[in-house]
């Protein structure tokens, strides 16, 4: 208890020090509270449902995604009834859908399609009613029900009481809601945050051709969860899924071709399974990034601390001389390094927060609801505190096991204490050497995610970027048939490029870099090539004629898809030079047909454009179709509008163009291309996001290396005042003793840069892997680094060296 | 008591070992106050460190009372130390970020005496030192004189039945000097509390019963 009073008031005592020790601490700890934060919420929690720990996930790999996916209906149905290790297996399947109370106008939302015995597996109960019973059915033809949210039935509904029995409009048709679950509840998958449930059942009135999802082998759309039965183990229904997929594949081999199984913990499957393979990696490397941060504060404050020690050696003598044991020293120092830790702890919490808020900003958004509402758990203060009692012994025991050893007799009588000043200074030293070394690494990792980025952002995506402005609509969802669709979007194209600025409009299926990915297995018709199961795996868009120069798109032969190509005209395609390149190499594409889906219509050729960037950034040429919307229906599209000042400008007009023709047509992602390329998780967001987060930790570190070699050379200077006054009594002039002060910073720098540059250039290969367009050694980012740290380190090193030439000879030496 | 036989202090430098005691054998009885004395760099500073248990980097035999020190380990060495001496410097060593009180608390927290029962010790030992006034203020708001007598309550606050006393008056004026060897005698023949000083003042060597002369580290009277 004394021991931490005593603390206490040495932190008081020396506010300086102490604040610059805290929020040294404060930032490597930020940084690591913030990413385990993320990693805590998407990776660790469990979901809020009664045996969470036995929740999995089963998905498929294939030939056509090789990364894990979802599973078909009538797949699921068959894993579900053949496989014992895993219990109470249900689908489900997100929808958007256009939602009202009756008399109101539709609002956009999301449901979930689920197999209705998927609330009994979880064993949810409602606030209000009933949940969905395996009696709302799987079949096509049950009565439409809907369970809604807690979030939905407040904000939509205002909290009626009265809900339950109601019917709502759902896509234009009456469910009735048969209940509202809990607050805590908000959707099957972890990371979504849906409007409510509705079975199966209803899948045809949910989605275009939903009903005969239920039934196509091929459509793999269900995400797949269930329960681990009691006593078994992952292995095990890894095992026996295998097993039934194999018996499926030799059943049905046009619908399964190299497709394996795939059973995770559905903890591994956040935010979907697609991403599981290399979430740990990601996480990995920024784990390793904030930990060197973390470590680098630490050695900057064991710097601090040994000056520090230095500073109280008479105490610490006399107290050992008063009987205190080592261990009653060390105690008393770690109890300090403890007491600034836990401040530090506290101050990073709450900058974890706001570094967190400023992340947020590029988080991926989209129109599907990701939920928002994470809260902080025990794990996260479990979290902070440890890593804060690490951080304190991680800075604090060195410099306490030092000073624990007190040469009482040298101290007592007022000894130099030369050795053991000079194991300080060596130890000093190494930790600065090791701080320049460990900040050369993460801003070289910064730096190579900013040359990455910078890549990305020069290549040539094959449209222009700036100056579109989108908003996407779902017809379908609102009930119109072709014709009146077909009336509504020649209207609209009619009075957007009608409106000022606007320099053409046109819609599109298929937006570059959205989530939505329009894809088709092509069938060439005599491909030049062997193509396997002779298809071509494409993307498709359904475009209207004014596509092309709205968004900027070139032609290099043949012509465009034009107004004349109509429901009554023979069908026709442009596509791009990577699609004519794959299926009939050396020939001209112009004249040549193929089929988008096997048994589909022939449809011709009639342009080709340069390859394009649409679905990632770093994508390799990837064969795309444009085809007409007249000719092929689409739903939901978007109308892309290029403007001649600004698109955010037109965003109002551009809306309140949709409501003139339908005033209760909910729109969504209303947005300019440059915010939507920020955000996409497909284009420049995860590099913007790495960049900042690099960049953020590498501005830490550089700090904190500066300051280790500033407070280095700033000691050396107060060390050898009385030398340097008796050089300046004899001659020396001010230039020779900077050089002398400088050289041992720059001394160590340079040997830590050394260092560095060895382990960055590990480094190096491993980012050069998972980054777009790095070389394994990146000698611009490296060298630029390189320089960069070396000139702030001279500064660093001359501020306290300069001052070391306003010593006064007299003063210094009768100080002695 | 106290009893060296054969004491050598060696250092060893470049030049060849230096010798700062050199084949010292004395007693020192339990009640006796001794004052040694020399002049500087004859060892008179490393003969009571020795005495003390600061400095274990000697050879010969030295006993404190029926204990062997040239036997004990470390940790036996340090829990004897702590039993047997308090110490008394030149320059107070009071420990400046804490109060009066707090000075003459910290022996006895580190010989682990229970804070009810370490309450009533210090508050005796103000009270008996006539410093209780001063028990909430820091070092620096004392004086000299002031804060050698906090320097020696608190080496008697834990009742060790030797105190060993390095210069004590050397940074006093001449009046604090003589209070503080004052209260070293009353200590000596009131509480039969051993003293032994290192001390250049004859005067002050006076107040003690006996003198030890040291010249180059060895013993000449």
């Amino acid at each position: 208890m004394s021991s931490l009073r005593f603390a206490i008031r040495q932190i008081f005592k020396s506010p300086g020090f102490s604040a610059v020790v805290v929020l040294t601490l404060a930032f490597g700890l930020a940084v690591n509270t913030m990413l385990f934060g993320i990693a805590s919420q998407f990776m660790l929690r469990p979901m809020d449902v009664p045996h969470a720990d036995r929740v999995v996930l089963l998905a498929q790999r294939s030939a056509a995604m090789k990364m894990p996916h979802q599973i078909s209906f009538p797949d699921f149905r068959d894993l579900r009834e053949s496989m014992k290790t895993v219990q109470g297996m249900f689908a489900l399947l997100p929808s958007a859908a256009h939602l009202s109370a009756e008399g109101k106008s539709p609002e956009r939302a999301w449901f979930e399609m689920v197999t209705p015995n998927a609330f009994q597996t979880f064993g949810l109960q409602a606030q209000l009613g009933r949940t969905l019973l395996p009696s709302d059915g799987e079949a096509p033809g049950a009565p439409l029900v809907t369970v809604l949210t807690d979030k939905a039935w407040r904000e939509r509904f205002g909290a009626d009481p009265e809900i339950v029995g109601r019917a709502v409009m759902i896509n234009g048709q009456p469910f009735t809601v048969v209940g509202v679950m809990r607050p805590e509840f908000q959707a099957f998958s972890y990371s979504m945050s849906v409007a409510g449930f509705v079975p199966v059942s209803a899948s045809g009135v949910m989605r275009d051709q939903g009903a005969e999802m239920l039934t196509w082998r091929g459509v793999s759309a269900f995400k797949v969860m269930g329960l681990l039965a009691p006593g078994a183990t992952l292995d095990a229904a890894r095992a026996e899924a295998a097993v039934v997929t194999s018996r499926l594949s030799q059943e049905y081999p046009d619908d399964h071709k190299e497709v394996t199984s795939v059973v995770m913990r559905e903890s591994q499957a956040r935010p979907d399974p697609i991403f599981s393979d290399f979430m740990p990696v990601i996480m990995a490397l920024f784990g390793a990034m904030v930990t060197l941060v973390l470590v680098i504060a630490c050695a900057n404050v064991s710097n601090l601390m040994l000056a520090r020690t230095a500073a109280r050696r008479k105490e610490l003598t006399v107290r050992v001389a008063l009987g205190a044991t080592r261990w009653t020293i060390v105690r008393q120092l770690l109890t300090e390094s403890l007491v600034l830790a836990a401040i530090a702890g506290v101050v990073a919490w709450y900058l974890s927060d706001w570094i967190g808020a400023v992340f947020m900003q590029f988080a991926p958004s989209g129109d599907m609801p990701a939920r928002t509402d994470f809260t902080t758990g025990w794990r996260d203060h479990a979290f902070i505190i440890v890593i804060s009692a690490a951080a304190a012994l991680g800075s604090g025991l060195l410099p306490a096991l030092r000073a624990s050893r007190v040469d009482l007799v040298d101290n007592l009588k007022g000894g130099p204490g030369g050795p053991q000043g000079a194991r300080h200074h060596r130890m000093r030293n190494m930790f600065v050497i090791g701080q320049v070394a460990l900040s050369l690494v993460v801003l070289c990792s910064a730096g190579l995610f900013a040359r990455s980025l910078s890549r990305i952002q020069g290549l040539d995506l094959g449209f222009k970027t700036d100056g579109l402005l989108m908003a996407s609509f779902d017809l379908k969802l609102q009930g119109y048939d072709e014709a009146r669709a077909e009336q509504f979007r020649r209207v609209l194209i009619e009075r957007v490029q009608a409106l000022p600025g606007v320099e053409s409009a046109a819609l599109t299926s298929t937006v570059p870099f959205s989530y939505f990915i329009g894809a088709r297995n092509a069938i060439p018709e005599n491909p030049g090539v062997p193509l396997a199961n002779d298809e071509l795996a494409i993307g498709y868009a359904q475009i209207t004629p004014e596509f092309f120069q709205t968004l900027g798109l070139r032609l290099d032969r043949g012509r465009m898809i034009a107004a004349s190509d109509t429901a009554d005209t023979p069908r026709v395609a442009v596509i791009n030079q990577a699609f004519a390149d794959a299926v009939w190499p050396g020939q001209d594409a112009i004249g040549r047909r193929f089929q988008p889906w096997r048994q589909g219509p022939w449809i011709e050729v009639v342009g080709l454009t340069p390859t394009a960037k649409y679905v990632m950034v770093g994508e390799p040429p990837r064969p795309y179709a444009y085809v007409p919307l007249t000719q092929e229906a689409a739903a939901p599209l978007t109308i892309m509008v290029r403007t001649q000042g600004d698109p955010a400008a037109l965003t109002s007009s551009l809306r309140a163009a949709l409501r003139e023709i339908d005033p209760h047509l909910p729109a969504f992602e209303v947005t300019t291309m440059n915010e939507l390329m920020g955000k996409s998780a497909f284009a420049f967001m995860p590099l913007r996001m790495g960049s900042l987060m690099a960049g953020v930790q590498g501005v830490i570190a550089l700090l904190l290396a500066i300051m280790g070699l500033y407070a280095v050379v700033a000691f050396g200077v107060t060390q050898r005042t009385r030398e340097i006054g008796i050089r300046m009594a004899i001659g020396a002039q001010g230039g020779d003793v900077v050089r002398a002060m400088l050289r041992e910073g720059m001394r160590l720098t340079l040997i830590g840069i050394g260092m560095g540059l060895v382990m960055s250039a590990l480094l190096g290969l491993v980012l050069s892997k998972i980054l777009y367009g790095l070389p394994a050694f990146d000698a611009p980012a490296v060298i630029g680094v390189s320089a960069l740290l070396f000139g702030i380190a001279l500064l660093a090193c001359w501020i306290p060296a300069r001052r070391a030439t306003q010593v006064n000879p007299l003063v210094a030496l009768r100080a002695e | 008591m106290l009893r060296l036989h054969s004491v050598n202090r060696v250092y060893p430098l470049k030049g060849g070992p230096f010798f700062a005691l050199r084949n010292i054998s004395l007693e020192i009885k339990q009640g006796e106050f001794v004052s040694v004395m020399g002049p500087s760099g004859s060892g008179k500073s490393t003969l009571l460190h020795i005495l003390g248990m600061h400095d274990s980097g000697w050879d010969g035999e030295y006993w404190c009372g029926e204990d062997a020190v040239h036997k004990l380990n470390v940790k036996q060495r340090f829990e004897l130390h702590k039993r047997s001496f308090g110490f008394v410097f030149q320059s107070y060593h009071l420990l400046d970020d804490l109060t009066v009180y707090e000075n003459l608390e910290v022996p006895l927290t580190y010989r682990n005496v229970p804070k009810k029962e370490r309450e009533s010790i210090v508050c005796d030992t103000l009270d008996r030192f006539h410093i209780v006034g001063k028990r909430d203020l820091y070092p620096n708001q004392l004086s000299g004189g002031q804060q050698q007598l906090v320097g020696v309550a608190r080496a008697l606050v834990a009742k060790p039945p030797v105190i060993l006393a390095d210069e004590p008056t050397g940074n006093l004026h001449s009046d604090q000097g003589r209070e503080i060897m004052e209260l070293f005698k009353a200590l000596n023949t009131e509480d039969g509390v051993t003293i032994v000083q290192v001390t250049h003042s004859d005067a002050n060597a006076a107040y003690g019963s006996r003198v030890i002369r040291l010249a180059d580290g060895m013993l000449v009277g």
